[in-house]
Parts: C-alpha cells; structure tokens; sequence
C-alpha cells in the first residue's frame, strides 16, 4: 500500500492562509491502514485546525469528510455537494488522491496534508517498511522475492556490495543488506544457482527514467 | 469573580472512576468544576477526545490511569500515556500551553490522591487563566 506521514500542523496551517471555509477530506484506503489520513485522522486535524484559528481570533469554518477513495474519480464525485459552498479543500490522501480531487474540482484550491513517503507495509504496529518503486520491471521471480531495488541501498542487481557487513547495509546498521536476505532465502528456498546468473544492465526506461507512464488495457477500454 | 476553569478527568473505571466515586462519597472537598468522563480503559482515550474537550470549552483536560503494569488490559495506561504526550506537543504547537494536559496514574485505592491531584491540578489551571480557545471571535 501507499505510506504516508502527516505534514507538520503549521505547514499545513500556512497553507490555509486566508482561506475561511475548509473541507478536510480523509481516503479510507491506504492511508487510513498506514494511520495518517483515515476518518480518525481527519477528525483530530479537523479539530486542531478549529482550535488553532480559535486561538488566532480568525473565524474558520472546518468541515470533514472521509471517502472511501480519493483516486477513483466515481468516489471523489461524492464530494460534489459538501465542497461546492468551500473555499479550499485539504486532502489527507496521498498525492494521487491529492491530484484527482484538483482534477475532480478545477476551480478550487486543493492542498496536501500528507507527505506521500512510499510503497511498503507495517512491519509492526507503528512502523512502516518500503518493500517496491514501482519500477515497472519486477525481478522478484530471481531474487527469492525480495526486491533489490527498493530494500538494498544501491538498488543493485549483482549484490552484494563490499558495503555488506554481517548482513547489514553499510549506509545504515539498522538496514538489513538486501543480497544477504536474498542469499539466505534462495538458500532456504534450495535455489542458490539463481545467484549465479548475472542481470543485464536494468531498463529504467519501464521507471520514472521513461517521464510519467501510463497503462492501458484495450480489452478493458470501452 | 474568580476564575473557575472548566476540567474534563478522563479516567478509567478500573481505577481512577472508582477513586473519584468514593472521594465524592466522602465529601471531602472534590471540586465541583472537574468532569469526569469514564474510559472502559485509559488506552480507549482518542486523541480526539482531548481536542474535542478543548473545543468544547474545558480549560484544563486530566487523564486518569492505572499504575504501570496494573492495566486490566496489559498495556491501555502505556498507550494513553503515549497519545497524551503526542497530543500535548500538538497543543503547544497549536498555540495552547500543554501544561493544560495532564496524566496522572492512580490506583482505585487512592481516593485521597486523587482529591490532591484535581486539587492542585485545578490551582495550576487556575494560574493558567482562560483557555484561549474560549475568546470569542
């Protein structure tokens, strides 16, 4: 899923600005799994907002809502009656839904109160882990299903580097070395001869190295 | 007039509630400002609750848990402990002092305690003045 982490409360009180009638809008999806823009979420920004423009003196209506997705356009359409008499609408999606509400409602200013961090999971209550980047040519199949790309520092594809030290990455003790864990689960998985395979030179192009990419499915077009 | 500021006591039932009900059975000076919101554990406290106290008008919010490693639920009084430190430092940002948010642990046993601690709790509110959330705009 998508991890995201809440802007700092002034951030996101600067970006209000004179603006005097808000809609905060929550996304039951992704963020609300990774804590950061669910209806609870929603609900205590909402409030801290009231409350910060009541200790300014300045008399600003905060609303909330939260729906089910901010990046399927048929679920930010609902919005359509709760957004049309405010003045500025604070997302708490990750930057696509971000963008799908400004789509969505041109003529209104849309801000983020995410900082949209990446692909991952919980790891445990509390902690998020970045596990893809979505680079749009997975090589899990060879790497016992770990990926280099996204969990060894260096993204290499022929690890590990020298910077490996009893199973750690040289950046950061804390960071497992991504080729360690892929050797131990190839091991495990009694596929070793995978290592032995040298990776061509990866494509990028299928990443963000190609501009902003787009998918399409004729069978699915209509 | 004196300034008597409105208190909200969020406290478990398994501790606090109890100690509030037989302090309030001995008449004993328990203050007539504090409201008690009874938790079925201090680790049901939101965050949103404390802020939803403030925009209601409390000027002072008081969180009420069993000691450490006394929680029925293992660790409710661990996490509530947690979410008032983060709400506090969300209070200062927001412009309100977070000494107007307290944790207190408390056994059921400890009935004058917990007179003492909304006693001298509600003298710190007092010192504090007004939340300034309550000027009108």
């Amino acid at each position: 899923m998508i991890i995201a982490e809440q802007k700092e409360i002034s951030e996101i009180i600067n970006m209000v600005g004179d603006h005097r009638k808000i809609l905060v809008i929550g996304c039951d999806t992704c963020v609300t799994v990774c804590l950061s823009g669910g209806a609870k979420e929603v609900a205590i920004l909402a409030s801290a907002l009231r409350l910060a423009f009541r200790v300014q003196g300045k008399q600003v209506e905060v609303n909330e809502t939260t729906i089910e997705r901010q990046c399927e356009i048929e679920f930010v359409d609902s919005l359509e009656s709760m957004a049309k008499d405010k003045d500025l609408l604070i997302s708490m999606g990750c930057g696509i839904g971000v963008q799908t509400i400004a789509e969505r409602f041109f003529h209104l200013p849309v801000v983020p109160a995410l900082n949209t961090k990446f692909l991952g999971l919980p790891e445990k209550q509390g902690v998020w882990v970045e596990r893809c980047q979505a680079c749009g040519q997975c090589v899990l199949d060879k790497t016992g299903g770990i990926c280099p790309i996204s969990r060894c520092s260096k993204s290499l594809l022929n690890g590990p580097c020298g910077g490996s030290q009893n199973g750690k990455c040289e950046i950061n003790d804390e960071i497992d070395c991504a080729w360690h864990l892929i050797y131990e689960r190839l091991k495990a998985l009694n596929r070793l001869e995978c290592l032995e395979e040298i990776m061509p030179v990866k494509d990028w192009s299928t990443s963000r190295d190609g501009g902003p990419r787009k998918m399409i499915r004729e069978d699915m077009c209509l | 007039m004196d300034f008597m500021p409105a208190i909200v006591a969020f406290c478990c039932e398994n501790s606090a509630f109890r100690a509030a009900d037989t302090a309030g059975a001995k008449q004993e000076g328990y203050p007539s400002n504090i409201k008690i919101c009874r938790l079925p554990c201090s680790g049901k406290l939101e965050i949103n609750y404390i802020l939803r106290a403030f925009e209601e008008g409390a000027d002072g919010v008081f969180i009420f848990a069993c000691h450490p490693d006394s929680c029925k639920f293992l660790k409710g009084n661990v996490r509530a402990q947690k979410r008032v430190e983060h709400t506090g430092a969300l209070l200062e940002k927001i412009g309100i002092k977070k000494e107007r948010l307290r944790f207190f642990y408390l056994s059921e046993l400890e009935w004058t305690k917990f007179l003492d601690l909304v006693q001298q709790g509600n003298e710190s509110i007092k010192g504090l003045g007004p939340c300034p959330t309550k000027v009108k705009v």
